[in-house]
Formats: C-alpha cells, structure tokens, sequence
C-alpha cells in the first residue's frame, strides 16, 4: 500500500459521511412522514411527524454542509479531487467558483437538492396539515437524488487498500451513522405508543443489518459496479494512469492545475442560470407532492389551493429560467437564436408547459370541481417529466442530436429506477382513489369558462406530447430493440404489410417499417418540423385566452342579451385584429400584395406565408381581448390581473416570435458560397452566412451594409475584433453607424500557438430589431496542435549597402540606415560587452505604395555572431543579416518571400427584427403568473387572519 | 353521445395523424450506399473524419464551405463537401452526423453536428511519465 503525500483526504472523508448521511436521514424522514400520514391517532402521528423533521432537517443541513465542503475544497484547489481537478484550474477567476461547481453532473444534482431542502424547510413551516404527506413525497425524491451521488462501490477492488482506522475509512464512517440511527431511533421507541412503539423496535436493528449486508457484499472497495458518483471522488481512484504509482503524485504536472471551466461557460449567465432553474425544477415536485398528498389523504379539493399557490410560483420561476436559457444562448453563445427546439431546451419546456395546463385545470376543478382529475394527472405528470428531461440530458442518450447535452456519468439505471418508482407510487395513488374523486353528473356546458379552459389544457397537453415525441427519438430507437417492444413492432409491421397500398392504412405501416429500423434519426430540420406543429398550437391558444376570459364559470346558458354582446364584443375584437394585422405584415414586407410567382411567370396576389398571418392576427386577437378585459371588466384593478398580463404577454411574444424567425436575415450576401451556389440551390440558406474580412478593409454587405475590421486586442485569454458597421440608403447617404465588438476565448498551446475555444458574439441593440454579430479570427481554422506547415521557400542573400534597394514578389525594400543603440525586442537580452547592429529597412507594396518598417539584428557576443530572424506574417517576409562586411561598406542580408498571412476574421452578421418584442412577452407571461401566485399567497395569509 | 366522448375521439384522431406526420418526418441514419441510392433527397449519415486525407477550408476564397472525407459506419470512404465554416476541434471529432445530399460522388452537407470527446486533458494524465520512481 502507499502512502500518499500531500493529499487532504480529510475532507473527502467528512464529506463522504454527510452523503451517507443525508441518504439514511432521507430514508428515515420518508418513513416516518409515511407512517405519521397513515396515523389515526394524533398523538402519535405528532411523534412521527417529530421524528420526520428531525430527519429532514438534518438531511437538509448534511446537504448544505456537502456543499460547502465542496466549495472549500474548490476555493483551496484540492486538486487530487476528481471534481476540482475537473471544474476548476489556477487561472479560473473566483467569481467563476460558482459556474464551476455546478458545471457537473453532482454539483447540479446537489444545487436541486439544496433548493428542495430549503422548499423542504418552508413546508415544514407552512404546509400545517399537508406537511405529512407532502414531506414523505419530497423526502423521497431525495432518496433518489442523494441515490445519484452516493459513490458506493460492488464487486472487485483492491482490498488491501484499505485502511482500518476509524473514521478514516467507509466502515468508520457507516459505522458511526449506524450507530447515531440506532441509537436515535431507540431512544424514539420509548417516547411512542402503539403499534409505532412495535415498528420502531424493530426498525432500530435495520442500520446494523445494512450495514452487515453491505460489509458482506464487499461493496466497500472500489469494484467494478459503481451506485452513484460521488463527488469526493479522488483522481487516483477515477483515473487509472501510472502516475498514481508514485506517492508524490501531486507533485506532478498534471496535478498541478485543473482541467478548468469550459470557456463557452465562462459567463455571469453560468452563475444565474442554472440556480433559477434548477429552483424551477425543484419547485415542481411541491404541486406534485401535494396532489399525490390529496390522493393520499382522500380529500380532493383541499389540496388545490397550495398546490395552486405552488404551481404559479414553480411556473413563473422554472419559466424565468428557461427564458435565460434562451437570453444565454442569444447573447452570448454562437448558436445564432435564441431557440433551436434542442433536445435539452425542449426537455425544460415540456414540463412547463404541463405546468400551465395543471394550473388552468386547477382553476377549473376549485370552483367548479370538474377537472378534478386532469389536475392530479397534469401536477403529477410534470414532475414525472422533469425527471424523464433529467434523464434525457444526463444519461448521454441524446449524443447525437444534442449540441449540450451533460457527460455521461452511468446514471441510466438509477434514473429509470426512479422514474419507474414515482409512476407506479403516483398511479397505485390515483387507482386506490380514482372511484372516489368527484366527478359532478352533468357535462360541462358548452358555452362554460370550464369546458374551453379543459380544452386549452388538453391543447396544451398536446403540445407537450407532440415536442415529447420527436425529442424521445434516441429512446424509442433503444426501447425498440427491447422485448416486448421488439415483437410488438414487428407483428405490428407483418399486420400492415399487406396494406401497403391502401389509404391510411399504408402510414400505418409506414409508421412500424420507421419503428423497426432501430435507428430513427430525428427530422432533417428539426426548427422547421417543431414550427410546423407549434404554430397550431398556438394559433388555438392565442383564440382561447382571447375569448375564454369573456365566459362564466357554471354557465349553462347564455342569456340572449348576454349572448348578444358578447358575440359583438368578439366579432369587434376579431375584426379589430385583423384590421392592426395588416400593416403589421404587409407594411413590414412579411406579407406582400403582389408578388411574381416563379412557377407560371405570372404576377399573383397574396404572397408570403399565410400561416404566420394568421397566427399575427391571433395574437392581436389575444392582445386586444385581454387589455379590454382589463380595462371593463377588472376596471383596472392591476392586482387581479395576473392572467390578463400572462395572455397578453403570450400574445405579444407570438407577434415577436413571429418577426425575429421568420424574418431572420443575414446581411452578408446571400449566395455567399461559390463553390456551392446552385448546387444546393435554397435548400439551407441560413447556412451562407459568413463573409470574410480582412484587416483593415471594408466589405459590402447586403442591406446598404458595409463592415470593416478595424482593430483588435487581447484581455486575459480573449481576443476582442472591432468591426465598423455603416448603412446607407439607396442615395449613398450615412443613415446610421455602429461599432461591435465581438470576441473569442483561446488557450495557449506549449508550442506557442493558441487554440480556439469559443466565439462570443456581440449584438447592437434597436427598438426595432437586433444586429447579431460574431468574428472568428483566421487561426480558429488551423489545427493548432499540427506542426508548422511545411515550408518551401528559400533564404535569398543580398549583397546591399545603405540606399539600396531590392524586390521581392509583392514588395521593395529600402535599406535606409543603421542603429547601433541597444534594441528593445523580446528575442533580445543585452548583455554586457554585446555589439548589436540594427539594419532599419522600410517595405513597401508595389501596387498600393503602402509602407512597412522591418527593423533586423545582427549582435556579437564574446567573439561570435548572431543573427535573429524578423518576421512579417501579414507580408509573408523574413528577413536575416548574416553578416557585415566593412571592407565593402555592404551587409548580407538573407530574406525568404513566403504566402502572406493575412489578418482577417470571417463573420457573421444576422438582423433579428423585432425581438424585444419576445423578452418583452415573456417578461408579461413570467410576471403574471408571479402576480397571481403573490395574490394567492397574501390572500391566504389574509383569510389566515380573519 | 356525451361531449367529452366527442373531444376525447377528436383528441385521438389528432393525435394519431400527428404520430404519422412525426413518422414521416422523421428519417433514418443512412450511409453512404444508401446515400447514393437516394441521390437528390436529404439524408442524414454518421461516420468518422478520416484524418489522413485532406481537411481543406479556404475561407480566403470561400467562407461558406469546407471539405474533407468520411468514412461512414460501414467503413465507405466519401468526400464531403459541407456548406458551412469549418467548426472549432474538427480534427478531434469523435463521430461527425451529417445532413445533406449526395450527388455525383460528393456528399453535400448543410448540417453538421460533431461529437467531440470532453476531456483531452485525460489524455495528457494517461501519459504523464512516472518521474518520480
């Protein structure tokens, strides 16, 4: 066995424990929540709902307390932790600590852990009657969380290494927390009554039989069959590298500095991003706790006004933090857009959408106890598919679709091993009550507030499943080749082979024939494909929230002076819409008149796509209903206006959505590629967006645009490029000028050349619309770590004196004079007694007369000489003096006419009109689902009161 | 008949026809023999860079387009000609997914997605000498 040196195994070790820890005290919390749940007696339901908090509680601080730890050692640069050495290096700025920690897999599971301790700890304080139930449902999803980090090994190892002193390794640890839940749930024992008295007895022995059970297993080495990793996981245990036969291992270079924080990441959104996020996971298991709680307890109305409460806070947060998403990834990130219906944006999006449609069938079931169902359903199922999203991005089974998806870390098994338990709780819940939960006899009617608010949720239910699908085709092509699935397919594929031929029937078989391959790839343009079906979807949802708000809940009929004004009222609105909608499309050139088709040659009215027409009248539609609705019905009174606020904020966002995607341009030209230009015709023209531009030249671009690269400089491990925008109208004249300032983040290879990381784009801000722009220098497209390329051209000596001048290919050169002072350069350090000559030569461009200055060395030092070379990449010249000759008054000077570098960057610049009005409709939806969960909450305290 | 019966039949009919649209949107991975087969029709191919030939981007002559050849899963080798600037670690791509078209004996891509392996530094771990014997 070694003995390391160096190393800081303390924490780990701490750490380790509080895992375990906070994995027992989970389990236990969950028990005891359970059992006190299921309690008649009160008396002894308050015991076990003691010992529950006392449980949780202590999860809650082991998590805090796991997380500082890591901290620590992140801040101190431990690195012979797998985790620091990972996230952080030597060079990462402190502020980046944060982005670091939750870079990976474990720091973000635990960043959802701490957030679901602390909603933990606000229901214990605010859930009163709910919190049992409630907290066994959380306490169990933490079972599963700290299940993902637990780091327990099976099966193989080095047994010899390890160590026996006590709390220095895993059986001192487990011990210890065996020991503290034996004796705590002994001393528990006595203070119950009951049949909870005879539980407990026997419980207490359960630590020691498991730890008996896992001491016998042999898990405690590290083997081949790994539960969980944990994140106080030292390198020497991931990485099997033959520097870890030496004790001084940490002295080693590679162990000196950290792998370090993506580049790409290295932004103040790393910081706020995933925290409101994963606050907006989190929240969503609190609704969902609560409609399994009123499942559990039988009392099917009760529930819904905290789990609205709930649901309206988890919306607008989880909502807030996907809108950063997509800020991130417009404003800082190169994926040119801010949604690119990526697997990983849709498995957020998903949820909330089902959220939305929980929270409008809740509406519907609190006042009029239809819906009842749906809204357990709809709750449940968001949590479900949160974690199924978790799935998604974490078990690397997105690989090929996905531009983000987490690394791998084996978690595959223990997700579906959650997912299978929360389905078969969730659903064993609703069997055991299903008969129970009201249903009222009548139907709803159709000209109810109840039935069109069923029918926006299951459009939005729809919507989910629809962006479900196609996100899940790397499942389906796993669950495919899976039994029974596999059978399934293929009978299903024989049944419909024989109707290949038919109507409908044949998309049948085409559907199990797509199945049966095994190996779907998603659409070829999965933007266009999710638009396709989106854009109904919100068609359907913009006409819904525009009149649904006009109707009555338990309105059976509408009386016909009622009927009147309000089919006027909704006849207006419409005609209205249309009315705003046509300078909106003809008047921006989204729509036009008249237009040449270019099928028949003949001039036709009406062109342009006439879906997006009518989705902009829609969302005006919704805009106009609801600022009427807020101005008559409410009378203005801004605090009951929440939903009015979220639909007109939806609206708006459509009408943004709209101009910032469909309008979209680039303003480079168009057919930018010659070598391409005609053979994939327009198949993909957002692809022909790049333009190149040298330094120091200003390129035309489309639009009245032109650009020229003017300067650039470097901060720390970015280079920013200056680039000049001008735009003039069709007369020539300046109509508006602006500067970006775009940059790029590299690191620094041994052999001097620099290795592109990440481009960061930099974007000019109107009302009206945004320029988009983003540069990436010439050395991004170089292999940096290839050696130089060979080169072929060759030394050429002048003999020249002082005046003189020669030519190469492109240029002259003029041998102006010597300086014999001592030069300042990087590849020169004066020594005393050392003779340095200076040649100063001046060069310049045959064609344009532009000048250069090339100042070369010749030094001598204690009786030798020495030449250095003096390079001019952007003229391709080198230049040598090999020797003086005084006897002739001339020097040698040696030069190489090589291909000139030039300096350039190639961009891309891209017009986004009309996107303010996105974040602005976004912000509307966000602030009024927060508006309305405020108003719920105060209204609550309120009623408390009385 | 009741109205949620009437929804609930609409709802089904709307959701099966979508299921056939995703399915006839949706493709498989091909490769390069198919590719050819289905000249003029976009497809999508896995493979691996081969890094022997060449990897050409002259964005001094044209930004828009770059080249290089791949070997599709079967091991048949293809130039490919892909509308787009040549992306960030290429050489070290694990496995490349291509949307594009063949024609003639040239496939043309208008995406590209890459698969890069996350760690190189682990490479540097792996090799690290034992110098402190």
């Amino acid at each position: 066995m070694i003995e390391y040196i160096g190393e800081h195994l303390w924490i780990g070790q701490v750490g380790q424990f509080l895992i375990f820890l906070a994995f027992c005290t989970a389990i236990l919390s969950t028990i005891s929540y359970s059992l006190g749940s299921n309690e008649a007696k009160p008396s002894i339901a308050a015991n076990w709902q003691k010992i529950g908090r006392t449980a949780f509680v202590t999860h809650g601080f082991s998590i805090i307390a796991i997380i500082l730890l890591i901290f620590y050692m992140m801040i101190m640069k431990y690195y012979e932790y797998d985790y620091v050495w990972s996230h952080v290096s030597n060079t990462l700025a402190f502020k980046y600590t944060f982005a670091a920690f939750w870079e990976g897999q474990e720091g973000s599971f635990l960043l959802w852990m701490f957030w679901h301790s602390i909603l933990g700890f606000i229901l214990i304080k605010t859930a009163g009657k709910w919190e049992q139930p409630v907290m066994a449902v959380l306490s169990f999803a933490q079972i599963f969380f700290v299940f993902f980090i637990l780091g327990l090994y099976f099966d193989g190892g080095d047994k010899e290494g390890t160590s026996f002193q006590f709390l220095g390794n895993i059986y001192g640890r487990s011990g210890l927390i065996c020991l503290l839940l034996t004796l705590f749930l002994h001393v528990l024992s006595r203070r119950l009554e009951g049949t909870g008295k005879q539980l407990l007895k026997l419980l207490r022995f359960a630590p020691s039989f498991l730890l008996l059970g896992l001491i016998l297993g042999g898990c405690y080495h590290l083997g081949e069959v790994r539960i969980g990793g944990s994140p106080f996981m030292l390198m020497r245990d991931v990485h099997f590298a033959p520097i870890f036969n030496s004790p001084n291992y940490m002295q080693s270079e590679s162990m000196l500095n950290g792998t370090g924080l993506n580049p790409l990441l290295q932004n103040y959104w790393m910081t706020i991003h995933p925290p409101t996020l994963f606050l907006g996971f989190a929240t969503t298991i609190v609704p969902a706790a609560y409609a399994i709680a009123g499942l559990w307890k039988g009392s099917h109305k009760e529930w819904m006004e905290p789990a609205l409460k709930w649901a309206l806070v988890s919306a607008a947060i989880l909502g807030t933090g996907i809108l950063m998403g997509g800020v991130w990834a417009y404003e800082a990130l190169s994926f040119g857009g801010y949604w690119a219906w990526d697997p990983v944006e849709n498995a957020s999006l998903v949820p909330w959408i089902v959220l939305i449609a929980g929270i409008h069938t809740t509406l519907v079931a609190r006042t009029t106890s239809y819906s009842t169902k749906s809204s357990y359903l709809f709750y449940i199922l968001c949590f479900l598919l949160i974690v199924y999203s978790t799935f998604l991005t974490r078990s690397g089974i997105l690989g090929e679709t996905s531009v983000h998806a987490f690394t791998e870390m084996g978690l595959e098994w223990q997700l579906l091993l959650f997912m299978a338990a929360l389905s078969f709780l969730s659903l064993a819940f609703y069997k055991y009550r299903s008969k129970e939960i009201p249903t009222p006899p009548k139907e709803e009617s159709a000209v109810s507030k109840e039935f069109w608010m069923f029918v926006g949720a299951l459009v939005l239910l729809f919507s989910a499943g629809l962006i479900t699908i196609t996100t899940s085709i790397p499942v389906i092509n796993a669950v495919s080749t899976v039994e029974p699935f596999a059978s399934f397919i293929e009978a299903g594929k024989s049944i419909f082979s024989n109707f290949e031929n038919t109507f409908l029937l044949s998309s049948f078989y085409q559907l199990f024939d797509v199945l049966d391959s095994h190996n779907i790839a998603p659409p070829d343009d999965v933007v266009a494909h999710h638009n396709n079906f989106q854009l109904w979807i919100a068609i359907l949802v913009a006409l819904l929230s525009g009149f649904v708000q006009f109707l009555r809940f338990k309105e059976d009929k509408l009386k016909t002076a009622r009927k009147k004004s309000l089919a006027k009222y909704i006849v207006s609105a419409a005609v209205l819409a249309f009315l705003f909608s046509l300078p909106a499309t003809f008047g921006t050139g989204l729509m036009v008149f008249q237009y040449h088709n270019p099928n028949n040659g003949q001039t036709q009215f009406l062109g342009g796509p006439w879906q997006y027409w009518l989705l902009i009248i829609c969302a005006f539609f919704t805009i106009i209903t609801n600022l009427t609705y807020l101005v008559f019905v409410l009378k203005n009174k801004l605090k009951l206006a929440g939903s009015v606020f979220s639909h007109l904020g939806f609206g708006i966002m459509l009408i943004g959505v709209v101009y910032s995607g469909a309008m979209k341009y680039a303003i480079s030209d168009p057919f930018a590629s010659k070598e391409l230009d005609g053979i994939l015709g327009d198949l993909n023209k957002q692809t022909n967006k790049n333009i190149l531009v040298p330094k120091g030249q200003t390129i035309s671009l489309s639009n009245g645009y032109t650009v020229s690269y003017t300067d650039n400089w470097s901060e720390g491990n970015a280079i920013y490029y200056e680039l000049n925008f001008l735009k003039k109208d069709k007369n020539g004249s300046i109509i508006d000028r602006f500067t970006t300032i775009p940059n790029v983040l590299h690191d620094t290879l041994a052999n001097g050349n620099l290795k592109f990381r990440a481009a960061n784009p930099n974007t000019k801000h109107y009302l009206s619309e945004d320029v988009f722009t983003l540069a990436v220098p010439h050395w991004a497209f170089e292999d940096p770590e290839a050696d130089e390329q060979k080169d072929t051209s060759q030394w050429i000596a002048k003999h020249i004196a002082i005046g003189d001048t020669f030519y190469t290919n492109r240029y002259y050169v003029v041998y102006d004079r010597n300086n014999v002072q001592i030069p300042e350069r990087d590849d020169y350090n004066y020594q005393t007694g050392d003779i340095p000559v200076t040649a100063q030569l001046t060069i310049r461009d045959i064609n344009s007369n532009e000048a250069f200055d090339a100042d070369v060395l010749y030094y001598i030092r204690q009786n030798n000489s020495y030449s250095l070379t003096t390079k001019l990449p952007e003229q391709g010249l080198e230049f040598k003096l090999s020797n003086i000759l005084p006897a002739q008054g001339k020097v040698v000077l040696q030069y190489r006419d090589k291909q000139p570098k030039r300096d350039y960057v190639v961009i891309q610049a891209l017009i986004f009109p009309g996107i303010q009005l996105v974040w602005l409709g976004c912000l509307l939806m966000m602030f009024g689902l927060l508006l309305s969960g405020i108003n719920r909450i105060k209204g609550h305290k309120s009623r408390q009161k009385e | 008949m009741k109205k949620s019966h009437i929804l609930g039949l609409i709802a089904i009919a709307i959701a099966i026809s979508s299921l056939m649209v995703i399915a006839g949107d949706a493709s498989t991975y091909v490769d390069f023999k198919t590719a050819t087969e289905r000249k003029g029709s976009t497809v999508q191919i896995v493979g691996h860079l081969s890094l022997d030939k060449e990897i050409s981007y002259k964005p001094e002559i044209d930004p828009n387009s770059f080249s290089f050849w791949m070997k599709d899963e079967n091991g048949l080798e293809k130039r490919v000609i892909c509308q787009k600037e040549k992306p960030a670690e290429f050489e070290r791509s694990e496995q490349i997914v291509l949307t594009g078209q063949m024609k003639e004996d040239v496939f043309y891509a208008h995406e590209i997605l890459l698969k890069c392996p996350s760690k190189y530094q682990d490479e540097k771990l792996q090799n690290e000498d034992l110098i402190f014997e």
